[in-house]
């Protein structure tokens, strides 16, 4: 439980600033989804990669935790 | 809070867990002046990277926060047989009194420079002293006799937080690094593809540019290797906090370097196959995924690199350890 808490607000602050890459100009009249540039592209890379490195790090450290 | 001795076990919530975590941070705190010191330090580089984002204290800030994570997930150093240097009053004055001083001048500076020359950002070299200048101040906060105990005690801490301080999100290393660095980078990557592409031709200026029979692929700074670098560092660090305590220090210290160099050699191989994938399966989906799809093979990469190095870098006593908690 205070494994996937943790894994889940790590998650969450990591994801955070790379979704709020998404959504729409305020300035577009028609809301078209904004074009992800390349600096949002490697913020939203990076949150989304780490989350699943560190996701994998926390199942793999309870493996050997669990089998020694 | 609830009662321990009253709860069960299986009562404890991750909530009473939490709280019962707090409460031991909070008497380190208190009780080992190490962490108080660079706890207020943390705090106070903060504020001057609000105040002041200009005098580049990010790093610092990261290295601090790293630091005092570390101190708490390490072993009680209290009952070392020296008494706890006391953080005086006078001291914590004149330590604010630095940071006020730094973070002022850097203002008045920025106020003279930018009207003038409309430059808001201090010069690379002296943006590189910003960043250490900060840390200073520190260092009168405790008597140099409590700084030799401290060093003493805490040196794989001390050690751990330099590294990040000195090498965590190298971005403009890798900028002054990036002219003999491509030429390094698109020799080895034509040097792979060279087998497996017919008719294979290599540019070196101005960007290296390996050019094959469907696709050709130039090498830009965003192609250096730094995201690989920056996730890496992320993730180590999340290894480093969490199983501090567990950690052979010489072998996490191997494992570090290590790791950058794998990483790198890991973007070589990303280039190299995209260049292969590119001119025998399909060059448009390369061209259309090559970013997402590098981030997926940086994240394999540090996988595989996780599961080869990890029960190493626990060492046989921490494994046993851990097996038993």
């Amino acid at each position: 439980m205070k494994k996937h808490g943790l894994a889940l607000l790590l998650a969450t602050a990591i994801l955070a600033p790379g979704l709020s890459a998404f959504g729409y100009d305020h300035d577009d009249k028609d809301k078209k989804p904004k074009k992800t540039d390349a600096a949002e592209m490697s913020i939203i890379g990076l949150a989304v990669a780490s989350t699943l490195g560190a996701g994998t790090y926390l199942a793999y450290r309870r493996k050997v935790r669990s089998r020694g | 809070m609830p009662n321990s001795s009253i709860l069960t076990a299986p009562e404890r919530t991750a909530g009473w867990h939490f709280l019962e975590g707090v409460n031991r941070g909070m008497i380190r705190l208190r009780r080992e002046p190490a962490i108080t010191v660079f706890a207020l330090s943390f705090i106070v580089i903060c504020l001057d990277y609000i105040l002041a984002p200009g005098l580049n204290a990010f790093t610092p800030v990261l290295s601090y926060g790293l630091l005092v994570v570390l101190l708490l997930r390490g072993s009680p150093h209290a009952e070392s047989g020296q008494p706890p240097a006391s953080l005086g009053r006078w001291r914590v004055l004149f330590f604010l009194l630095l940071h006020s001083i730094l973070v002022a001048g850097f203002l008045v500076w920025q106020g003279v420079n930018t009207p003038v020359r409309n430059e808001a950002a201090l010069p690379a070299p002296a943006a590189t002293l910003a960043k250490y200048l900060v840390l200073l101040p520190t260092i009168v906060l405790l008597p140099m006799a409590a700084w030799r105990n401290l060093n003493r005690l805490y040196r794989a801490e001390f050690v751990a937080a330099a590294i990040a301080l000195l090498s965590f999100f190298p971005h403009r290393l890798f900028l002054m690094a990036w002219p003999w660095y491509s030429q390094i980078l698109g020799r080895v990557v034509h040097e792979l593809s060279r087998p497996f592409v017919a008719g294979l031709q290599y540019v070196p200026f101005p960007s290296p540019t390996l050019m094959g029979p469907h696709l050709d692929v130039t090498i830009l700074f965003l192609c250096s290797g730094l995201q690989a670098i920056k996730l890496f560092q992320l993730l180590f660090g999340l290894i480093l906090i969490v199983d501090w305590a567990f950690l052979n220090r010489r072998r996490t210290l191997a494992a570090y370097f290590g790791g950058l160099g794998f990483m790198l050699l890991a973007n070589v191989l990303r280039i190299a196959l995209l260049f292969v994938i590119g001119n025998h399966v399909a060059a448009g989906p390369v061209v259309e995924y090559h970013v997402t799809g590098g981030w997926i093979f940086f994240t394999v990469a540090f996988c595989l690199y996780l599961l080869v190095t990890y029960r190493w870098l626990l060492g046989k006593e921490a494994s046993s350890r851990l097996e038993s908690r």
